[in-house]
């Protein structure tokens, strides 16, 4: 597996930009990690192919898990390789062109511009993955067979097809959200339905009570090995930055939340001090301790004081206080008892 | 412009989750998206073919599971009948709010995502992650991936040239406008807003307080109090399950909310609600309506702000320091502004209105810009078999089994719980029949403003009186379903310092329930031992059950239940759980190696955990003669099979 150094952030989130148009065919450049050192690479295969309708991908994100491949998306599959490195080896994991046929859609190939690339991908491994090595005229590819022409199409009675589509158009039309941009989209899905579609009005019907768990996938199966182990998905806008300063995090066990609080007892031990001295002020255990602002002194040298922390500066005695109005007696409640 | 819509779906065990949707919901709409906000099993899970663009938000509860209120829409995504392209029209992304002191972090929403992703659904944006342990909290995820969220979305859904997004400071229109219903009366006295209690829905049930009683003694810096609750419905909790508990805010909290933001109406004159949205943003409102009842019992005005609660404020005042200051609180530059000013002296909603004198919010506005109060969770510490109130004193079953040891023990117990009930009911015939204890501390503390600092939900616990009645809902635990699957005679080890005891008591008293109950003399087993690791500060300070515990010692001999303690402030070295762990390691040994019994940490959440797992490698080490990275795997393999369970707070 390539090292997690090679990962490249910057292009990170434009994967499988998902196509509005299903009709036109899609591509999928496959960049080895050895091909992101030299974006001339990716550049020269960029230009020959609309940027609309091509996403590019690296293996290695793949094989991380850090990225996901659509379903059956792309038409066409081209491996790009580093012509100067053709001997070095490449090794894509069954995983890896699990996922990949996965996103190939029904008839579509999977080429190199190199023809030594393919070479280079375990044949059995392919055959396994559900693909069809060609290799005709000394060009090699794979390709994914289209089973849909002999799928099994299940009876059903014309009458229960044309409500569930009817139910379906329903709900489009009074639906909140569909708009005219989607409805062409919609007919073409409601058309397809016809076709050993599953009849909507019984299995879309939300009331679950009747749900028998054995008609339930078991969600723990849902999440393989490579998606548990899957690094923390973490932007890089939320890794620690240097010179920021550090917060203790909930879980704290390092001490940096106990060193926080002790410049907090310390900060306000601090300002209860020169309140005292500086305000006629009783902080004593009675439900209300009473501050006379009026009192002449120190009561605020910069004049922010009486707006309140927000406004106060860095020591201010009357940190912890409520705002107040300058010359005003103020009643500050300090609850009914003490720690 | 095209049809600009997106539908955010969210499942939010305790409200948090609904408060993030609600604020990405109007970062979309500065984008000029129509955005629709809907809890998921309030969704017709047939409309998802129907919904071009869908953004999931879900968070992780006990071990990997999917929240209560998203059941019903993921059992239907579970169903095995459904086509593999059946939402190939649905582009989506996902969030998970998770906490990753949990093994399994976020795992409903990386589940979530991949079933969505198998069903044909295609996703136009990575998932986020969230996590509270982050020092920023969930945000410290969330707020990047917002931010490059709103990129990708522009990027697909271009703004024509002459429209801008509006800036983050734009004054959105209330979600609800709310109007003063002059055709009612004002109720004449403020008893009516504390009399009543939110529908929590169809799994909520009353419990009755029969007991408040603080357990440290009143020198004691920590008050911990003993709750006995009784239901009149059958119960159906296991051991580690917690039950949820719905606070309100007191008189005093409400009346100071009702003079700071100074609305100028009759705080008891009914209100009138009209929703501006078809996907309501509050859609339980208590009845009646009025400035008092939405303070006590929806608005958590002593919550601490987020960001957007400045950029509303902002709106609201024409005070320019004011609205100067309270602009550089919603810039991500000034983050570390925002954070010591809130979160590091716990700064609340009404404190900082009380300070920002001049902002005026409209009442519509208020209900949109203060957080709903949200249910805190509280791991039971009693089990519904053996709920015994009072097991220092002989219960009778004991007696007549002793007595009568050749008496078949169904029949006698049949005859007993009988006898008990018909006392009881005699007694009393209000008296609830099923019952449960809690457990709490009550939060208090100081930062660097001077009043003092509470906990909202224990606050409002320890004001309960015997009589009150809550509204409350079970939630399963981390520990539940574990314990409860566990052979009576697989030995059992606890580490519940604190009140991280009350899961413990739970499944201690269970099991001591199934050894009285389901005998088993035929097939010789003894049952498993339970061995008990308790630490507190002193004996006659906060050692929780202590009767309890010896008496069990007594009854049933430490093969059967044994307690070991460490005081940390008596004697001169400070002892913690971890110590009893390595003082008893032998038997450690051969309780978790040779019996292959399982091991129980709970308590707070930081060294402890960390503590007692290295101390059980230490053991491994020590007695099992593993090198240091065998030990370790041994560990790990224990909780891939569930003999290490730990569920910290």
């Amino acid at each position: 597996m390539a090292p997690l150094a090679t990962i490249d952030f910057s292009s990170d989130f434009a994967p499988a930009a998902p196509s509005d148009l299903k009709s036109v065919s899609r591509t999928l450049l496959l960049c080895p990690p050895a091909v992101a050192s030299k974006p001339e690479i990716l550049q020269t295969a960029l230009s020959t192919h609309p940027r609309s309708s091509t996403d590019v991908q690296m293996l290695d994100r793949i094989a991380l898990g850090l990225v996901n491949l659509p379903a059956e998306t792309y038409a066409t599959v081209i491996l790009l390789s580093d012509p100067s490195s053709a001997s070095s080896p490449l090794d894509i994991d069954k995983s890896v062109l699990q996922k990949i046929t996965t996103s190939m859609t029904p008839g579509s190939r999977w080429i190199a511009e190199n023809n030594q690339a393919l070479r280079q991908v375990n044949r059995l491994d392919i055959v396994l993955a559900g693909l069809v090595v060609d290799e005709t005229d000394g060009s090699l590819s794979f390709s994914k067979p289209d089973y849909g022409k002999a799928a099994v199409v299940p009876l059903r009675l014309g009458k229960r097809k044309e409500k569930a589509i009817t139910e379906t158009e329903s709900s489009s039309t009074n639906g909140t959200v569909t708009g005219a941009a989607v409805a062409p989209e919609k007919a073409k899905a409601a058309k397809e339905y016809k076709v050993g579609y599953v009849d909507l009005g019984d299995d879309l019907d939300p009331d679950f009570g009747e749900d028998d768990d054995d008609d339930l996938i078991d969600e723990d199966t849902l999440l393989d090995d490579s998606d548990l182990s899957m690094p923390v998905q973490q932007p890089p806008e939320c890794r620690p930055k240097p010179g920021k300063r550090r917060r203790a995090c909930k879980d704290c066990t390092c001490g940096l939340k106990e060193k926080l609080e002790a410049e907090d007892k310390s900060k306000r031990t601090a300002a209860d001090a020169a309140l005292k001295a500086a305000t006629a002020v009783k902080l004593e255990k009675d439900d209300l301790a009473e501050i006379d602002f009026t009192v002449e002194g120190k009561a605020s040298s910069c004049g922010n004081c009486y707006l309140g922390d927000a406004f106060r500066c860095d020591g201010c005695p009357y940190i912890g206080l409520p705002a107040f109005k300058p010359g005003e007696q103020v009643r500050i409640p300090l609850g009914d008892d003490q720690l | 412009m095209e049809d600009r819509n997106i539908t955010i779906l969210y499942a939010s065990e305790t409200g948090t989750t609904e408060d993030y949707a609600q604020e990405l919901g109007r970062t979309l709409e500065r984008l000029h998206f129509t955005v629709r906000i809907i809890e998921m099993d309030l969704f017709d899970p047939k409309h998802l073919l129907s919904i071009p663009l869908a953004i999931f938000m879900c968070p992780t509860t006990g071990q990997g599971d999917m929240p209560e209120n998203m059941q019903k829409f993921w059992r239907f995504l579970l169903r095995k009948k459904l086509p593999a392209n059946l939402l190939r029209n649905v582009k989506f992304t996902s969030f998970g709010l998770g906490d990753s002191t949990y093994p399994k972090f976020n795992w409903a929403v990386r589940k979530l995502h991949k079933r969505l992703l198998q069903l044909g659904a295609q996703d136009f944006y990575i998932r986020g992650e969230g996590d509270a342990q982050h020092e920023e909290g969930t945000d410290g995820a969330l707020i990047p991936w917002v931010e490059s969220l709103s990129s990708k979305l522009l990027e697909l859904f271009p703004l024509p040239a002459d429209i801008q997004p509006l800036p983050s400071h734009h004054l959105l229109p209330p979600k609800l406008t709310i109007s003063v219903d002059d055709t009612k009366d004002a109720y004449p006295f403020t008893s009516y807003a504390s009399n009543i209690s939110l529908n929590r829905g169809p799994s909520s049930f009353v419990v009755t307080v029969d007991k408040n009683d603080r357990l440290t003694p009143e020198t004691h810096f920590q008050d911990v109090r003993l709750f006995n609750f009784s239901s009149s419905q059958p119960l159906s909790h296991a051991p580690g399950d917690a039950l949820s508990i719905l606070p309100t805010n007191p008189e005093t909290v409400v009346l100071e909310a009702i003079e700071v933001l100074n609305l100028e109406i009759n705080p008891d004159q009914p209100l009138l609600i009209h929703q501006n949205s078809p996907h309501p943003i509050l859609h339980n409102f208590i009845q009646p309506l009025t400035l008092r009842t939405l303070l006590t019992h929806h608005l958590d005005v002593t919550a601490i702000p987020r960001r957007s609660f400045f950029t509303f404020c902002a709106a609201f005042t024409d005070d320019e320091t004011h609205r100067e200051r309270l602009i550089e609180f919603t810039d991500p530059k000034y983050a570390e502004e925002l954070w010591d000013y809130t979160t590091r002296p716990r700064r609340s909603i009404l404190e900082v209105l009380q300070e920002f004198g001049s902002v005026k919010i409209p009442l519509a506005y208020v209900v949109e810009m203060i957080p709903r109060i949200k249910a805190r969770l509280f791991s039971i510490a009693s089990s519904k078999e053996g709920y015994t109130p009072s097991l220092t004193s002989p219960p009778p079953l004991l007696e007549s089994s002793s007595q009568a040891p050749e008496n078949n023990h169904h029949t006698s117990e049949e005859r007993n719980v009988a006898e008990q009930e018909s006392a009881v009911k005699s007694a009393t015939a209000k008296t609830n029949k099923y019952k449960l204890d809690l457990l709490i501390a009550i939060v208090k503390y100081r930062t660097v403003i001077k009043r003092i600092r509470r906990g909202m939900c224990t606050h409002y616990l320890s004001h309960l009186q015997p009589g009150d009645t809550l509204n409350v809902t079970l939630t399963r635990g981390g520990l539940g379903s574990s314990a409860s699957k566990i052979s009576p005679h697989t030995p059992i080890i606890m580490v519940g310092p604190g009140t991280g005891v009350a899961p413990m008591r739970a499944m201690i008293h269970e099991r001591i329930h199934n050894i009285q109950h389901h005998p088993s003399p035929e097939s010789g087993l003894k049952p498993g031992k339970m061995l008990l690791f308790f630490g507190c500060r002193g004996r006659e300070l906060d050692y929780y059950f202590g009767d309890e515990w010896s008496s069990l010692e007594e009854r049933f001999g430490r093969g059967v239940f044994e307690v070991r303690t460490a005081f940390s402030r008596e004697g001169k070295e400070k002892r913690y759980v971890q110590n009893l762990i390595k003082e008893g390691k032998e038997e450690v040994w051969r309780l978790v190696a040779d019996l292959r019994g399982a091991v129980y940490v709970c308590g707070s959440s930081g060294r402890m955990p960390q503590a007692v797992r290295e101390a059980l490698i230490e053991v491994f080490e020590e007695v099992g003669g593993m090198k240091r990275d065998e030990a370790e795997a041994y560990l790990l393999g224990m909780e891939g099979e569930g003999r290490y369970r730990q569920e910290t707070w």
